[in-house]
């Protein structure tokens, strides 16, 4: 569910809206000293539910983890950018698929990966890069 | 910058140079050369001894407190895969559309 999602949004007083972002960019986060944060997301994944949940819950990874101009960092191709990601990308994985329901669910039954991904609710490809991850932290 | 910071932390943890270089497995000549500021340690030390110390590497780098303009500004891809670089257009186009949103919020 997305609603959950806003909720945390709501109440890290974040200011959430849709608009037309530029080229792939379906998400983005903006904290400037002294004002709100604000979340932006694609307009066109405003009823794509699962998609729009996974991509909130990575920018709010952001709101999370990242203390620094992420997008600057990565025109100077800042080994720092890559790791930001990641732990912002990890905290939304965490989020949707935590660690220990995903050990319950496949020591329960055996899931193809769609199935899993329709399970927890996330894209494959979020689905993906979250295993990913996992198996590279340890944490499954 | 790294300098100041790295023998603060190193001082307030109690440690010598050369425990700290043994803890890294760096020489002491290393260490020593990263307090004066003569060297910037690479970016894998860097992580290493933020780990370490339990602080982000832009602490080492004194920038924690705010990024070049003081702004966060991220972007999600559809993959959620690393996005490559976005040019600086499409950078200060979100960052207009967000300054929007603050101010109409501001208005309500």
């Amino acid at each position: 569910m997305p609603e959950q999602l806003f909720a945390t949004a709501e109440k890290e007083e974040i200011l959430v809206d849709y608009c037309d972002l530029p080229l792939d960019v379906l998400g983005a986060y903006y904290n400037a000293e002294g004002k709100p944060p604000v979340i932006l997301l694609h307009e066109k994944i405003r009823h794509r539910r699962t998609l729009l949940r996974c991509v909130l819950a990575e920018e709010l990874g952001h709101h999370f983890t990242t203390p620094c101009d992420l997008l600057l960092l990565a025109r100077e191709k800042h080994l720092m950018y890559y790791k930001y990601e990641k732990l912002a990308l990890l905290w939304a994985a965490q989020k949707l698929i935590p660690p220990d329901s995903l050990r319950t669910a496949t020591q329960e039954e055996y899931f193809l990966e769609h199935e899993m991904a329709e399970y927890f609710d996330v894209t494959h490809r979020f689905l993906h890069t979250a295993l990913t991850l996992y198996l590279q932290k340890g944490l499954i | 910058m790294v300098g100041k910071k790295l023998r603060q932390l190193r001082a307030e943890k109690n440690l010598k140079q050369t425990e700290l270089a043994k803890i890294l497995n760096l020489s002491k000549q290393t260490i020593s050369a990263y307090e004066k500021d003569w060297v910037t340690p690479p970016a894998d030390t860097l992580e290493r001894i933020a780990d370490f110390f339990n602080v982000t590497v832009d602490y080492l780098l004194g920038r924690s407190d705010s990024a070049e303009n003081g702004s966060i500004v991220s972007g999600a891809s559809r993959d959620f895969e690393l996005p490559d670089t976005l040019p600086a257009e499409a950078r200060q186009q979100i960052i207009d559309y967000a300054e929007y949103v603050i101010e109409k919020h501001k208005g309500n």
